[in-house]
């Protein structure tokens, strides 16, 4: 055992956290769990070879409602894939200590959406098997274009901040996890490259994690604003707003430090880390949820309030719509459960005890998702030139049965993902977290 | 491709569809309605448009739209085999078979020569059959003209440009006499039809003559050509006689410049250069930094071979 | 493109009775020049030229006007020297829908991917309902053109905008960036008559329809091409539709031909939502003493007002 430490106390509790952190087999109930999101898949996949034989026409999209929930959902993919950005750069960068055991969760978090954001594009296509002419015949001039590159580079570099910080823990993994199979052992042994602890290699990890995390965030805004100007670079009512970008951005910080506060609470309780996630960081996750639901809601006032004050013919059909027409009970369920209610809740420290803030985070998250319906469709059942002579049914987009599985099985294949990941690597960093006690023990605290 | 569009832009489909009727006869179905038997409903009738045209005093045309109404609605008929005789009806006056095309256009140019199936005061009949078929009866039109001469000419004194008609017939005797009180139409050729030069057309005064000023000024091709027609429309003793001449006073053409310019809707080869700058210059830089930082991680693993000490032992030391 | 003598379409057309007649609409003269790929017969023929002169010249010279087919990349040129415009005069339109049916037979695009609509329009409660022919505009500055990531769509030099189907990606962004919903997606695969379906493929046919991919109003540069206008002008028996070269300031409805600009300039022409700053390539006379009264059709009479500004 290489990095055995010698203080006697210090040891022990450093064995005990690598005990603790280290990452554990299913049980049942993961079993079940993991065995569930891949039929859910599966039979997502089904559907969607059916799609490619078949066409779009197995969804509900027709020419007007011409982009569905599968765009929808790529937003949301895209703007909780912000949260990597928020906790493993903006919090670092800002000194939060405590953020620590949290990093992990939101790189999971992050590489999972963002891999499927790119996943539910190429879904959305109508010529899937021509994806080769995006790179061959790229166009800069198209937002498209753009969101391609600024995606791809966000997921390297979201790989990478996952990734350099682990590597000190698969050092640890290397060395002391054993009752792995062969191959996980194998794939500890060469992702760890050799990790030493030498003071050299130290210093050039924490040198690149800091680049990285100033590197990120032009990256991560740039992801979510060309995201959002795959709207607004269009004239529709609704799309045709200055306010896109930063509305966007917010949207994205609210939706991902929900899905943190989700995967915190369910990780602690699967894996029994009270000691490590404890009603402190959900305290100060709830501050933070606060805060940036607070900027959303700014922002929501501004994209809703200044056109309902002009009622421009082209948008008051669509605001209307919003308000008082067919997507009202959604709309205003949205604006209520997504947003002010968790305002509220959130205010009071009762409501940022972990259960609470669980069943908040999950409102967040879902307010998130259909907020995000919201922002793509009415739009297009609005266009300038009047909708006359089309089926009843191009007038009012409902998703078809398997449009909602195909979605639902990305969702699960999102889940998917950070399932495996977290089965394979420390949820909590190790080698961090036990620095930070060693730190705290010589009297600096960690959560300051 | 060239010749093909630059032939083609002038055809004589466009020219001549634009003319109004000329000789509108109905079909003579009734007499060939035989079949009292057939339990089919009756054939519909097939109308013909027969019209003689002659062009720069040389060329001498013969023109028959076939069209028919059916389901309410007036089709051309394509694909029918049309006879054309001179004089009259009879296998040694067949002058040409033509089948009619998708515009139910059927065209014959008259041959040279032609001149001396003329009367004596020049003027002819021609005859036009078409077949029977399943769908159609045959029907017969004829139509009666005159030759005629007529000539135009083009002049440019001191800026100001005139165009000249004149217009002369055979009188009975057979003596070429210059004929008034004809209207004459002035054009210029454009893509799809005959542009007017003025609101309305010119009469030839007893010399058989026109004078008119051309003040237009209009586009001609890029090197300013401009086609200038001169017709006789659906005259009862001449039918139609065009004239056409080529000449540059039209304003040369030149290309809008703004189609290959560097704008957000030009093709990716055209892309604005500020555009291309800022992206690559984003592109460069940032994968410059994930290089680097690659490069430090393989960095990293070199260390681990240099050293396999652990440090760390001593650090609490 | 080379051309080259082709003896069978020759040996075709000298069946036909004395033949001359024939020349003009379906054989064209090769330039003097082009001698390299022309078989000298001996035999001469007589034809007439274009200026209406007869020419007497070498059988050899005679070239079948082939049904071009304009490959995907060739489409990308545009017709050389020409910028195509078109008028609508919404004072005469009386929703008879010739327009739609010819573009719909020519275009094989059945109802549920209409290039051409024609469509119930009231400005205001108080003015009287009027029918409006839309179609793709050919903006000049297209936003649907813009936002295409693969080139697949691109505006060519006669201004005409069209879809390279076999480059389409179908993301469908063009069709939300453009503003008057011309485009049409082929949600499944498209249903075609075996000789269409076996026709090559040309961006200037926009036949066939791919599934997958966006198609649209194409201003038939196929009949362009051959000096005819596209079909939904042709079909209109009212007139309604004028087309033409703005570089020759001239349109024409198949009656008559006038200048672009007078027309414009005294019927007061204007352009669809002109504030989008698209620039579309037709424009619209309003329909302002109309000698006949609007009369909803199935579609509309129950519908109240479609459209309010
Ligand atoms: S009308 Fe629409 S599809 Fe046509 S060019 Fe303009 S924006 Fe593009
Ligand atoms: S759907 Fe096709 S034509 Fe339209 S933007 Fe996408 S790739 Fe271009």
């Amino acid at each position: 055992m290489r990095n055995k430490v010698t203080t006697k106390a210090s040891g022990d509790r450093t064995d005990a956290i690598t005990m603790d952190l280290m990452p554990r087999p299913f049980g049942r109930l993961g079993h079940i769990w993991v065995a569930v999101l891949l039929i859910i898949c599966a039979i997502g996949l089904y559907f969607y070879i059916e799609q490619i034989r078949y066409g779009l026409g197995i969804t509900a999209m027709r020419d007007y409602s011409t982009w569905g929930i599968y765009i929808a959902n790529f937003v949301f993919f895209v703007a909780i894939s912000l949260v990597g950005s928020l906790m493993s750069a903006i919090l670092k960068l800002s000194g939060a200590h405590w953020r620590t055991p949290l990093t992990r969760i939101s790189e999971i978090i992050a590489v999972a959406s963002i891999l499927f954001a790119a996943l539910v594009i190429v879904v959305d296509m109508g010529r899937p098997d021509r994806f080769m002419n995006v790179l061959l015949h790229a166009r800069i001039q198209s937002p498209i274009t753009w969101d391609v590159i600024v995606i791809s580079t966000y997921l390297v570099i979201s790989l990478l901040l996952l990734y350099l910080p682990l590597i000190p823990d698969l050092a640890i993994l290397r060395d002391h996890h054993k009752d792995g199979s062969k191959w996980q052992h194998n794939l500890y042994k060469v992702l760890a490259l050799g990790w030493s602890h030498h003071p050299e290699q130290e210093k050039i990890l924490r040198r690149s994690e800091q680049i990285l995390a100033i590197l990120i965030i032009p990256v991560a805004f740039g992801i979510h604003t060309v995201t959002s100007w795959l709207f607004a670079t269009t004239l529709r009512p609704g799309w045709d707003s200055n306010n896109f970008g930063p509305y966007f951005i917010s949207g994205a910080f609210m939706v991902g430090a929900g899905g943190v506060i989700a995967a915190m609470y369910i990780f602690r309780k699967a894996y029994s880390l009270d000691n490590y996630l404890t009603d402190k960081h959900f305290d100060y996750m709830g501050k933070l949820l606060v805060l940036l639901s607070l900027v959303y809601l700014y922002f929501n006032i501004n994209e809703y309030f200044v056109p309902a004050y002009k009622m421009k013919a082209a948008e008051s059909a669509h605001l209307k719509q919003l308000f008082f027409g067919s997507y009202s009970p959604l709309f205003w369920s949205v604006q209520i459960f997504g947003m002010v209610i968790p305002i509220l809740v959130l205010m009071f420290r009762r409501g940022r005890k972990p259960f609470p803030m669980f069943v908040i985070a999950i409102m967040v998250i879902v307010g998130a998702w259909f907020k995000r319906f919201l922002i793509v469709i009415p739009t297009l059942s609005h266009p300038f030139i009047p909708m006359t002579r089309v089926p009843e049914s191009w007038q009012h987009y409902m998703p078809t049965f398997k449009e909602w599985w195909i979605t639902g099985s990305t969702l699960a294949g999102a889940l998917l993902i950070i399932t495996f990941l977290s089965r394979l690597f420390p949820i909590i960093p190790i080698a961090e977290t036990i620095e930070h006690e060693e730190a705290a023990r010589k009297g600096k605290p960690i959560l300051d | 491709m060239k010749f093909i569009t630059t032939n083609i832009k002038n055809p004589w489909v466009s020219r001549f569809l634009m003319a109004t009727a000329v000789v509108f006869l109905m079909a003579f179905s009734a007499v060939a309605q035989t079949e009292s038997d057939s339990t089919e409903a009756e054939k519909p009738d097939l109308s013909l448009e027969f019209r003689y045209i002659e062009a720069n005093n040389k060329t001498k045309i013969l023109e028959l739209i076939a069209k028919a109404k059916l389901e309410g609605i007036w089709q051309s008929q394509k694909g029918i085999q049309v006879h054309f005789y001179r004089d009259a009806e009879d296998e040694a006056n067949l002058l040409g078979n033509v089948a009619t095309d998708d515009h139910g256009l059927a065209r014959y140019i008259l041959p040279e020569g032609v001149e001396k199936y003329a009367g004596a005061g020049g003027e002819y009949t021609f005859v036009a059959v078409t077949d029977g078929t399943e769908q159609f009866d045959p029907v017969s039109v004829e139509v009666i003209v005159a030759e005629s001469s007529f000539e135009m000419s083009l002049s440019e004194e001191d800026s100001v440009r005139q165009v000249h008609i004149s217009l002369q017939a055979l009188d009975a005797e057979g003596n070429e006499v210059p004929v008034g009180e004809v209207e004459v139409h002035l054009y210029i050729q454009r893509l799809f039809g005959l542009l007017p030069l003025s609101e309305d057309p010119e009469t030839t005064d007893e010399n058989g003559e026109v004078t008119a000023d051309f003040s237009t000024v209009i586009g001609g091709d890029t090197a300013g050509n401009l086609i200038i027609v001169a017709k006789i429309e659906d005259h009862e003793r001449f039918g139609n006689v065009e004239f056409q001449r080529k000449i540059k006073w039209g304003t040369p053409l030149i290309i809008d410049p703004n189609l290959s310019a560097r704008e957000l809707w030009s093709s990716r080869a055209n892309a604005p250069i500020y555009l291309i700058a800022i992206v690559n210059t984003m592109l460069i830089g940032i994968w410059g930094v994930i290089l680097y930082i690659l490069f430090q991680t393989y960095k990293i693993s070199k260390i681990s071979k240099v050293s396999t000490r652990s440090p760390k032992l001593e650090k609490h030391h | 493109m080379k051309p080259t003598v082709q003896h069978n379409d020759r040996r075709e057309f000298l069946k036909k009775g004395l033949g001359i007649a024939a020349v003009a609409s379906s054989v064209t003269v090769l330039h003097a020049f082009q001698t390299d790929s022309v078989e000298i017969t001996g035999e001469m023929v007589k034809l007439l030229s274009p200026e209406g002169e007869i020419v007497e010249i070498d059988k050899g010279f005679l070239k079948p006007i082939p049904e071009v087919h304009i490959s995907p990349e060739a489409a990308r040129e545009g017709i050389p020297n020409r910028r195509f415009v078109m008028v609508i005069d919404l004072a005469r339109c009386k929703n008879l829908r010739k327009c739609h049916d010819a573009c719909e037979k020519m275009h094989h695009c059945g109802p549920d991917n209409e290039f051409l609509k024609v469509l119930k329009m009231q400005d205001t409660k108080l003015a009287a309902p009027y029918w409006q022919p839309t179609m793709c505009f050919h903006c000049d500055e297209p936003p649907c053109v813009k936002v295409c990531p693969v080139d697949a769509t691109y505006k060519r030099e006669d201004g005409i905008v069209l879809i390279d189907t076999d480059r389409c990606i179908g993301c469908r962004f063009c069709m939300v960036a453009c503003p008057y919903s011309a485009r049409t997606f082929d949600w499944s695969e498209p249903k075609f008559p075996l000789e269409v379906a076996h026709q090559h493929y040309s961006p200037e046919t926009s036949v066939p329809a791919k599934m997958g991919t966006v198609s649209k109003c194409d201003f038939c540069p196929d009949m362009t091409r051959k000096g005819e206008m596209p079909h939904c002008v042709s079909a209109c028996p009212n007139g309604v539709f004028y087309f033409g070269d703005e570089y020759e300031d001239a349109v024409s409805n198949g009656e008559e031909t006038v200048r672009l600009s007078e027309l414009l300039r005294d019927r007061a022409g204007y352009r669809y939502l002109e504030d989008m700053g698209t620039k579309p390539r037709v424009y619209y006379l309003p329909p302002a003493n109309r000698s006949f009264p609007f009369e909803d059709d199935e579609f509309t009479k129950n519908k109240g007002h479609e459209h309010e500004k």
